[in-house]
C-alpha cells in the first residue's frame, strides 16, 4: 500500500503538480479514498481497552499500513506512472507514522524563494477528538523583529545586529492555499478562511509561527485527515541554522508542519529562541527541485534517476519513521562515501557532503560518525536506518551543529589541527542526536534537556572512548589561526560536560521548568551542561554498567515515542533497583548547587589540659590543637591539673567537612596519614558540616571530600581538598611568572607605538 | 646619497642596520635597564595576581595540579571568582601563544582591559620619558653616566610628550576610524555573502598587511620625528613631525627598509621563541629554564627595538652629514647632555681647534646653528621647503 501510494504521489505531485499545482490539488482531492474521511470512531470510545497515548500499539504497523501517507488511489492504474519512477520498498513500520508528508519543493536561488506543495496525512492517535489542527510555520520567526523568537533573542548577549540585515535577509512563510481533502469525489474544503495565528505562550499578536486551523468536523481517535497546503517560502540569511549564504542553502523547518496532539490537547508552542521542535513520526516523501548541477543532501534515501527539466533537477527522497525533514543544496559540495560495519549492529552507509576547502577532513568526519554509530549502538541500541548524511556547512552559513533525522550538520574550520576536537566533537554530538532526538523523540519545547542533555553526556563519553584526550586551543587573527596548547588536555568531567558554562548560570532556572520558559541567555547552559553533569554524576554513583542498563532500557522502551522526564526517572529507579527520586529532586526539580569542601584539617601531637585522673587517658580535655605543650609540675595526688600536656607518640587529626551548597549528595571523605594510609568515611551530606577526629601514631597530611569525583556537579573542586603541605605558593609563583611574560610582551607590543 | 632621491643600495642599508645592531649591543646596559623596567612595570599587577592565586589555592591539593600545568578544572574555578587582573590569566598567556594573542589583539583592534591598559599606559609614559636619553645614547654611541642619561631624558620629555600626544591622536584615528573602516565595513562588505573561509582568510590577511603598513608608515614618521627632535634639539613637536615628513619624502624607502629589516629580525625571534618558549607544563628546573628563555626573548625584543632605533639614528646622522652610509659617524655631545650639571665643563672642547672640528662634524652643534634656517647647505639639499620650530 505504501508502495502504491508513493508511486501515485510521484506521478501526480512530481510531474503534474509542478505545472499546475492548483489544478492538481483538485485532482488529488478527487482521488481521496473514503477511508480518509475526517472522523472515525476510536476503539476507546466504544469501550475497548485504552493504551498509552503516545505509544504505538501492536496494531500500529497495521494501522500505518492501511493508512499510508497521503491520499491513496487504489484505482490508479500503474501504467499511468512514468517509466522512470522508482519503486520504494515498503518497510515494516517502526513508529506510529501518524504524521505523513508528501512534498514537492522547488528552490529558486535567484529569488531566494522556495515554492512548496504538500499533502499532510495526519492521524489522530490520541483518545480525544479534535476539531482543529495546528501547524507550525517556523519561518515566520524571522519575518520581523516583532516575532517572539526575535524578541527573546534580543535578551541574549551579544544581541543579533538586525541593522545589518538587508531586505532579502528576512524570512517568511506564506500559506497560499490550505484545503481539507474530502473523501471520494467530495470537493476539497478551503480552510484558509478558518485559519488564524495563535500565540498561546505569550499572547504576542505579531507572532505568526503557529497557526490554528478550524476543521469542519471532529477528527476522532484514529481518524485521519488529508490537508493540502501550498506555500511560498522566503529563504533568509541563516537564522537558527536554516537559511542561505551565497549559494549554500540549508533548509530546515521549512514546510508547514503539524503539531503534536496529545490526550490533553495540542502540545504546540510558538517558536522560541531557546528551544527547538516537537513532532510526530511519519513517512516523508519529498521531491526537491534545484538547479542543474547542484548537489542535494536530505533526510531519507535519494531515489535513483532524478528527473531533469529546464535547467532543474528533481530528486526524490523517501524516509519512513522520522519526525522531520531537512535538506541542503549547493553547487559546491563534494561527496565522500563510506560505510559503517559492525559485528552486531546493522551496516550504515555514510555520506559526507563537504565544502571543497575541507576535503582533507573527510575521514575525520567519517571516523567520528563511525565512532558514534558504534558506541551509541553498543551502549543504547542500534541505529535503524540504512544511511546517514553528514553535511559540512559553508563558512558563515550558521547552519553548523544541528540534527535532523538521518541528516546532520557538523562544522569545522579551514585550519583544523588534528588534536583539536573539531570536527570530531560536533560530529559525534549531532550524529548522536539520531538516538537522542531522532529515535527517542522527546518534546524539545518543554523538555529540551532530554535530547540535548542526554546527548551531551553521551557525546563526552563517546569522545572519551574513541579518542585520546583532545587539546585546548584558541584562535587568533579574526578566529582564523588556531593555536594548540599541547599541554592543556581537555577532560570529560570538566570540558565535555561544559562545567564552565554551567557554573555561572547554575541557579538561573529550575530544570523542571518548561524549556521554552528558560531565560534565553542562560537556558542552554542548563539544558546541555547541567544535564550532562548530573548524568555523569549518576553514572559514577551507580557505576557505568548500571547506568548503561538504565540508558539502554530507556532507549528501548521509548524508541519512536515521546517520553517525558518522569519516564526517564522511572526507568532509572526501576533498573537501578533504588528510588532515585531524591537525586532527581536535587538536579531536576531544583536549581540548588552542589558544593562540598574541606573546611579545615588540623593535625598535631595529642595534648591534654585540665584535670586529669590518675588513670591515663581519663583526661577532661578541652583543647587538642596546640603545637607546644607545657606541663605543670606534677603533683603526687590525683587528679592532677595540666595545661596542654603532650601525649608522646600520639597525634590527633581533625577534619571538618562542609556543605557550602544547598543541594545534597552523599560523599566520601578520605583522610590521608603521613604513612600513606587512607581513612575513608561515608557522609550522607545532609548536615551543614561534619567533623572527623582521629587519634593515632601518625599525623594526617591531607583530606579530600569526594576524592573520586563522583559528584561531577560540584561547582568548586578546589575546596574539595586540604593539605598540610600546600603547593599554592609554588603554583601562584609559576603562573604569575608565566603571566608576567605575557604582560611584558603586551607592553612591548604596544611599545611599538611609543 | 643625501642629495639624491635614489634608494640606497641594499648592502649600504644592511651596513646601517648592522651599525644599528652594533650600537644597540654596545648599549647593553640600557637594554637590561629597559628589561628591568618592563618587570617593574608589571610587578604591581603581578603581585595582585599572585595574591589572588594564593588566596584561591589556599591549602587545596589542587595546587599540585596547577604546579604541573593548566587544566580547566582549577583554571575555570579561579577565573570564575577572579577580578579584572585574574581574568587575564588565560591559556593564551602561555609561551608563544602570548605573542600571538597580543599581536592578534592589536591587529584586530581589541583593546586590553582597563586594568591592563593602565600598565600599558604607564609603560608608554616611561618609554616616552626615556626616549630622549635612549636616542642620545644611540646617537653618541658611547656609554653615558646615569646623570647624563637622565638629563637627556628630562631635557626632551615634554617635547616628546607633545609628540606623543600627536601620535596618540593619530593612532586614535587609525584605530577608531580606519580600523573599523577596514575590518568592519570593508571586510564585512567583501565577505558578507562569502561562504569560503579560506578566501575570507586571505582577504583578512590582505587587510592586515594594508593596516600594518599604514601603521608602520605612520610610526616611521614619529620615529624620525623623535630622532630629529632629539638630535636637532627641536622644541616644536609639530615642527619635528613635519620635518620628519619632509625627510621621509626623500628617505622614506630607506627608513622603511630599515624597519622591515627590524621586522624580519623580530619575526626570526618569534620563530625561535615559538620553538623554545614554555608550554606551561614545566616544573622545577625546567620552569626556571622556561622563564629564563622567556626573559631572554623579552630582552631580545627590546634589543631589536633599540637596533631599529639605532639604525634610523645612524641613517639620519649619515644623511645629515652627507656621509656615505657605510662611513663611521662621530657625533658630538648633545646640548641637553651638556646642560647637565657638571657636564658642561667636562665636555667643553679644550681648544678652538677642537671647537672647529665639532662644527665640522655636526652642523647643528655650531653655536646652536640650524642648517635649515639658512635654507642652503646640506640640509637644504634633502629637505625641501621651510620648517617650523
Amino acid at each position: 500500500m505504501v508502495r502504491r501510494w508513493t508511486l501515485v504521489m510521484t506521478a501526480l505531485c512530481g510531474v503534474t503538480l509542478l505545472a499546475d499545482p492548483a489544478g492538481l490539488l483538485h485532482s488529488l482531492a478527487a482521488t481521496v479514498t473514503p477511508a480518509a474521511s475526517a472522523t472515525r470512531s476510536h476503539p476507546a470510545a466504544a469501550g475497548s481497552q485504552s493504551r498509552p497515548a503516545r505509544a504505538p500499539t501492536s496494531s500500529a504497523p497495521q494501522a500505518s499500513s492501511s493508512q499510508a501517507p497521503g491520499p491513496r488511489t487504489p484505482s490508479a492504474p500503474a501504467t499511468t506512472l512514468p517509466a522512470s519512477t522508482p519503486a520504494v520498498p515498503a518497510a515494516a513500520a517502526l513508529s506510529p507514522r501518524n504524521a505523513n508528508y508528501s512534498i514537492d519543493a522547488d528552490l529558486d536561488p535567484s529569488r531566494h524563494q522556495l515554492r512548496g506543495r504538500e499533502v499532510i496525512t495526519w492521524r489522530n492517535i490520541t483518545r480525544a477528538p479534535t476539531r482543529e489542527v495546528r501547524l507550525h510555520l517556523y519561518y515566520n520567526a524571522w519575518r520581523n523583529t516583532r516575532s517572539t523568537w526575535l524578541r527573546e533573542r534580543a535578551l541574549v548577549r551579544p544581541p543579533l545586529d538586525v541593522s545589518r540585515l538587508g531586505p532579502d535577509d528576512w524570512s517568511g512563510i506564506d500559506i497560499v492555499a490550505l484545503r481539507l481533502l474530502g473523501a471520494g469525489s467530495a470537493p476539497p474544503i478551503d480552510l484558509l478562511p478558518a485559519a488564524r495565528f495563535i500565540a498561546p505562550d505569550d499572547g504576542n499578536p505579531d507572532d505568526r509561527t503557529l497557526m490554528a486551523v478550524a476543521l469542519p468536523t471532529d477528527v476522532g481517535p484514529e481518524g485521519t485527515i488529508n490537508l493540502a497546503v501550498e506555500w511560498l517560502l522566503r529563504v533568509p540569511r541563516t537564522f537558527a541554522r536554516t537559511g542561505r549564504i551565497g549559494d549554500f542553502y540549508f533548509l530546515a523547518q521549512w514546510f508547514p508542519k503539524v503539531a503534536v496532539l496529545e490526550d490533553a490537547g495540542w502540545v504546540s508552542h510558538q517558536f522560541h529562541a531557546s528551544t527547538e521542535f516537537y513532532s510526530d513520526y511519519g513517512t516523508y516523501d519529498v521531491r526537491l527541485t534545484v538547479p542543474t548541477g547542484w548537489v542535494v543532501g536530505a533526510t531519507g534515501l535519494p531515489q535513483p534517476a532524478p528527473a531533469a527539466r529546464d535547467n532543474a533537477v528533481t530528486t526524490r527522497f523517501v524516509q519512513d519513521d522520522v519526525h522531520d525533514f531537512a535538506f541542503v543544496a549547493s553547487p559546491h559540495l563534494i561527496e565522500h562515501n563510506a560505510r559503517f560495519e559492525h559485528a552486531t549492529l546493522p551496516a550504515v552507509d555514510i555520506r559526507v557532503l563537504l565544502q571543497p576547502e575541507h576535503a582533507g577532513q573527510a575521514e575525520r568526519h567519517v571516523a567520528a560518525t563511525r565512532a558514534t554509530l558504534k558506541y551509541y549502538g553498543e551502549w543504547f541500541g542500534a541505529y535503524p536506518y540504512s544511511h546517514i548524511t553528514v553535511v559540512d556547512p559553508a563558512w558563515q552559513s550558521g547552519a553548523g551543529g544541528m540534527e535532523y533525522p538521518t541528516l546532520v550538520t557538523a562544522g569545522t574550520e579551514w585550519l583544523a589541527p588534528a588534536r583539536v576536537a573539531d570536527p570530531e566533537g560536533v560530529t559525534i554530538h549531532e550524529v548522536g542526536h539520531q538516538f537522542w532526538y531522532g529515535l527517542v523523540g522527546n518534546n524539545e519545547f518543554d523538555h529540551a534537556w532530554m535530547d540535548e542533555g542526554l546527548n551531551t553526556y553521551a557525546t563526552g563519553r563517546a569522545l572519551e572512548a574513541a579518542y585520546p584526550p583532545f587539546h585546548d586551543s584558541v584562535r587568533f587573527f579574526g578566529d582564523f589561526v588556531p593555536w594548540v596548547f599541547r599541554h592543556v588536555l581537555l577532560s570529560r568531567e570538566t570540558d565535555a560536560n561544559r562545567m564552565r558554562r554551567y557554573r555561572p548560570d547554575a541557579r538561573s532556572d529550575v530544570p523542571a521548568t518548561p524549556s521554552w520558559q528558560y531565560h534565553p541567555a542562560t537556558g542552554r547552559n542548563l539544558t546541555y551542561a547541567k544535564t550532562a553533569l548530573w548524568l555523569h554524576t549518576l553514572e559514577r554513583y551507580l557505576g557505568w554498567p548500571m547506568m548503561q542498563r538504565v540508558m539502554s532500557t530507556f532507549f528501548a522502551r521509548y524508541r519512536f515515542k515521546h517520553p517525558t522526564p518522569d519516564d526517564f526517572f522511572r526507568v532509572a529507579s526501576e533498573v537501578s533497583g533504588q528510588d532515585l527520586t531524591w537525586f532527581f529532586d536535587q538536579v531536576h526539580r531544583s536549581s540548588n548547587v552542589f558544593d562540598y569542601g574541606i573546611a579545615s584539617l588540623v593535625s598535631g601531637p595529642s595534648t591534654v589540659s585540665g584535670s586529669i585522673d590518675a588513670a591515663p587517658g581519663q583526661a577532661n580535655a578541652n583543647a587538642a590543637t596546640a603545637q607546644a605543650a607545657t606541663t605543670q609540675a606534677a603533683t603526687p595526688q590525683a587528679p592532677r591539673v595540666v595545661s596542654q600536656q603532650r601525649e608522646d607518640g600520639v597525634y590527633v587529626s581533625t577534619v571538618t567537612v562542609r556543605r557550602y551548597g544547598e543541594a545534597l549528595f552523599p560523599v566520601d571523605v578520605v583522610t590521608t596519614l603521613e604513612d600513606g594510609r587512607k581513612i575513608r568515611e561515608r557522609w550522607n551530606g545532609l548536615e551543614r558540616w561534619i567533623s572527623y577526629t582521629y587519634r593515632g601514631p601518625h599525623r594526617a597530611v591531607s583530606a579530600d571530600v569526594d576524592p573520586d569525583r563522583v559528584l561531577v556537579l560540584d561547582v568548586n573542586r578546589t575546596n574539595n581538598s586540604f593539605t598540610l603541605a600546600p603547593a599554592g605558593q609554588r603554583a601562584a609563583n609559576k603562573w604569575t611568572l608565566t603571566w608576567v611574560i605575557w604582560l611584558q610582551d603586551l607592553m612591548l607590543t604596544y611599545g611599538f607605538f611609543a | 646619497m643625501a642629495s639624491s632621491r635614489s634608494f640606497p643600495s641594499i648592502p649600504s642599508l644592511v651596513a646601517v642596520s648592522r651599525e644599528g645592531a652594533r650600537r644597540a649591543t654596545r648599549a647593553a646596559r640600557l637594554v637590561l635597564a629597559l628589561w628591568l623596567l618592563t618587570l617593574l612595570t608589571a610587578l604591581p599587577l603581578a603581585l595582585v595576581l599572585r595574591g589572588a592565586l594564593v588566596d584561591h589555592f589556599g591549602s587545596s591539593a589542587i595546587a599540585d595540579e596547577a604546579v604541573r600545568g593548566l587544566n580547566h578544572t582549577w583554571w575555570d574555578e579561579f577565573e570564575a571568582g577572579a577580578d579584572a587582573v585574574g581574568k587575564t590569566l588565560t591559556p593564551s598567556v602561555i609561551g608563544f601563544a602570548a605573542v600571538l594573542d597580543n599581536v592578534s589583539h592589536v591587529l584586530d583592534g581589541e583593546g586590553p582591559s582597563s586594568v591592563i591598559a593602565g600598565a600599558i599606559v604607564v609603560w608608554m609614559l616611561v618609554w616616552t620619558f626615556l626616549t630622549g636619553g635612549i636616542i642620545e645614547r644611540l646617537a653618541r654611541d658611547r656609554r653615558m653616566r646615569s646623570t647624563e642619561f637622565f638629563a637627556a631624558c628630562g631635557g626632551y620629555v615634554f617635547r616628546l610628550v607633545r609628540l606623543g600626544i600627536i601620535a596618540g591622536v593619530a593612532y586614535w584615528l587609525v584605530f577608531r576610524v580606519i580600523h573599523p573602516a577596514l575590518f568592519d565595513t570593508l571586510y564585512g562588505a567583501l565577505t558578507r555573502d562569502l561562504a569560503v573561509e579560506r578566501t575570507a582568510f586571505f582577504i583578512r590577511v590582505a587587510l592586515y598587511i594594508i593596516f600594518a603598513l599604514l601603521v608602520l608608515l605612520l610610526e616611521m614618521t614619529f620615529d624620525v620625528a623623535r630622532v630629529r627632535l632629539v638630535i636637532e634639539e627641536r622644541r616644536s613637536a609639530i615642527g619635528a613631525w613635519l620635518a620628519s615628513l619632509r625627510f621621509l619624502r626623500r628617505h622614506g624607502l630607506a627608513i622603511l627598509a630599515l624597519d622591515l629589516l627590524g621586522a624580519a629580525a623580530l619575526f626570526v625571534l618569534f620563530l625561535l621563541y615559538a620553538l623554545l618558549g614554555t608550554r606551561g607544563a614545566a616544573t622545577g628546573l625546567w620552569l626556571v629554564g622556561a622563564v629564563l628563555v622567556s626573559q631572554a626573548y623579552v630582552i631580545a625584543r627590546i634589543w631589536i627595538k633599540l637596533q631599529v632605533m639605532a639604525a634610523v639614528v645612524t641613517y639620519y646622522q649619515q644623511a645629515l652629514l652627507g656621509l656615505d652610509p657605510e662611513a663611521a659617524v662621530v657625533w658630538p655631545e648633545s646640548p641637553s647632555a651638556e646642560d647637565a650639571p657638571g657636564l658642561r665643563a667636562r665636555h667643553q672642547p679644550t681648544s678652538e681647534g677642537a671647537r672647529e672640528r665639532t662644527r665640522e662634524q655636526h652642523p647643528c652643534a655650531a653655536g646652536r646653528e640650524r642648517p635649515r634656517r639658512n635654507g642652503q647647505g646640506r640640509m637644504g639639499s634633502w629637505e625641501s621647503g621651510s620648517s617650523s620650530r
